[in-house]
């Protein structure tokens, strides 16, 4: 074993206990991927979970999602610790209301509007700006990546080569 | 600098006390270091009821004309904004009497409640005369920011060859079991029974006037007291002083300081920066500090913004200095810590506050009982916006609070200020 990867496993091993999911994910389909553009209402920076509080974006980008009473239809995407999403620079106050942002996420297995980010990219589309209809925040000029991934495809989870 | 009025105030509140108790002189006379420490302050009293039965429902103090509307017979207390600042609109109570109408205090109950025979008008009046002042609360130091006064406190302890570098050996021995230092059964101001409401809502801000209003009508009128404990919610950093939650056992290393409760911890670490970590708003905040000489000097920052019951809520901008000296007797032995706290909130105060009271140090750790950890479990819930224990097995509508976002509002707006006129706040997320 290398030096490099040596330390690489320490630091895996250090890092561990952060990256522990506190409570089963067993609700979500994670054999497949959603993709949505949504409008920020909230974060909530819990200890175990970081969420996400949004309204999806119509498919032409410019009206909010409403359910059948006419009222913003919230969604909730669940992702790792807060010290976790801290470290790829997600916060509250890199993400205030208002924000319009791109994310995968593996839907709930029983239809309720909440998700797990599982390994999706997430991008955050320049204050002010929207992606043309049916597009995403990764195609705006100056777009901000969060995480190293990209958006996933839409439907199911492509098995890694 | 310390003010003159402060001084001569602190001058005679401790001649008082010398008087009154050796010890309590003692422990409220921490050594002076000139301009940047804490003064001695003697509690004031309690603002005190005119009288018990029903004789007093709704009697003023005799030569007092009360106002055509007050909170208790008002249908709308937001059109009533330019009362606020009468003390004849609360009926001369103090806000901890507001919260008491129904009851002995908190967890208890009473056979003569001062609202009264025909609640809300009957309430009962406290006594007008009795207020302790705004100038003992309000900050005597000139700085603008809890980071401007740490920096003046570090610089001062530098110029005197500080900050101290204590080890296991040298450190200061308050390791221990604390309790609350209460001459003549008198609390500090934070416990709301001393002053006037006009007086306390003078320190805020218009928007946190308003919120500390609400909170007592929906106390004093509705008994909807939305008390954390209540909806197994958090504390959160004011609640030290005041009621319960507050740290009870100290430990000490040369590398961090703990204040312990049964509902708290606090790591204060020594001689160390900002930030401590993740901008993630923490329920007690995050602080660091180092030792000057024996007292220990402190800089709380990152608290999570929040709500004490019947007193003032606090936003995220809150930040603090604490100052904990200890104080001695004329043998030599430790009595406990003098703890001065100077709280910075723009956004809430109009001006930083002081609060300096006194825990005295009851017995070791070796001698102290077991100290419980309390994680609240068996919450009650909001039933048509009161408290309302629930039984195993009842089903009840429940509406979920948005945590961050004032839930105790949430629940007094949707179910108490139907036909009030707050201002609705639309969500507005930048999208039709």
């Amino acid at each position: 074993m290398s030096v490099r990867n040596f330390i690489a496993l320490a630091a895996l091993v250090v890092l561990a206990p952060t990256l522990q999911a506190h409570h089963s994910y067993a609700v979500y389909d994670g054999t497949r991927y959603m993709v949505f553009t949504g409008v920020i209402v909230r974060i909530v920076p819990n200890a175990a979970h970081f969420e996400l509080h949004y309204v999806p974006l119509n498919e032409q980008r410019d009206a909010l999602v409403r359910d059948s009473k006419g009222q913003p239809q919230v969604w909730i995407a669940q992702m790792e610790s807060s010290a976790e999403a801290f470290r790829h620079g997600i916060t509250r106050e890199s993400f205030p209301q208002g924000t319009v942002f791109s994310m995968g996420m593996h839907p709930r297995r029983d239809g309720t509007l909440s998700g797990d980010r599982g390994e999706a990219g997430l991008f955050q589309c320049p204050k002010g700006t929207k992606p043309a209809p049916g597009k995403h925040c990764d195609s705006v000029p100056g777009a901000k990546r969060f995480g190293e991934a990209d958006l996933p495809a839409e439907g199911p989870v492509k098995k890694k080569p | 600098m310390i003010r003159g009025t402060t001084f001569m105030r602190a001058a005679l509140a401790a001649a008082l006390i010398a008087g009154a108790a050796g010890d309590a002189a003692a422990q409220l006379q921490p050594p002076q270091v000139k301009g940047l420490r804490g003064m001695p302050q003697f509690p004031g009293p309690d603002v005190p009821a005119l009288g018990a039965g029903a004789a007093w429902d709704a009697k003023p103090p005799e030569g007092v004309q009360p106002l055509p509307r007050d909170l208790f017979t008002t249908s709308d207390f937001y059109k009533d904004k330019d009362l606020w600042m009468d003390q004849r609109y609360w009926r001369c109570n103090s806000a901890r009497q507001v919260a008491d109408m129904r009851s002995g205090g908190a967890g208890s109950s009473t056979d003569d409640p001062r609202i009264g025979a025909s609640p809300p008008v009957s309430a009962r009046w406290g006594d007008c005369k009795v207020d302790w002042a705004r100038d003992n609360m309000v900050s005597p130091y000139p700085f603008k920011t809890a980071k401007e006064h740490y920096e003046a406190l570090l610089a001062d302890a530098k110029r005197r060859g500080g900050p101290t570098k204590h080890t296991y050996e040298t450190m200061p021995k308050w390791d221990g079991a604390y309790g609350e230092f209460t001459p003549m059964g008198r609390r500090v101001w934070n416990y709301m029974r001393a002053s006037q409401v006009p007086t306390m809502l003078s320190l805020l801000t218009p928007t946190y006037q308003q919120r500390m209003v609400q909170q007592l009508y929906h106390e004093g009128v509705n008994a909807a007291h939305a008390w954390s404990q209540s909806y197994c919610w958090p504390e959160g950093y004011m609640r030290q002083w005041a009621t319960g939650y507050k740290w009870s056992r100290v430990l000490t290393t040369p590398e961090v300081v703990l204040l312990i409760g049964n509902g708290m911890n606090r790591p204060i670490y020594l001689n160390r920066q900002f930030p401590l970590g993740n901008t993630v708003r923490q329920w007690y905040g995050d602080t660091i500090g180092f030792w000057d000489g024996d007292a220990l000097i402190t800089w709380t920052a990152n608290v999570q913004g929040w709500n004490q019951h019947t007193a003032w809520e606090w936003s995220d901008s809150l930040e603090a200095i604490e100052v904990f000296t200890p104080a001695k007797d004329a043998s030599g032995r430790f009595l406990g810590l003098d703890h001065e706290t100077i709280v910075y909130d723009p956004e809430a105060l109009v001006q930083p506050v002081r609060l300096l009271w006194h825990r005295n140090f009851q017995r070791t750790w070796s001698d102290a009982g077991r100290l419980g950890i309390d994680l609240c479990t068996r919450p009650m819930y909001p039933i048509d916006g009161i408290p309302t224990a629930v039984a195993p097995g009842q089903v009840i509508e429940f509406e979920v609070p948005d945590m961050l976002d004032r839930p105790w509002a949430d629940i007094w707006e949707k179910h108490l200020e139907k036909d009030m006129s707050r201002p609705v706040e639309e969500l507005d997320l930048g999208f039709r």
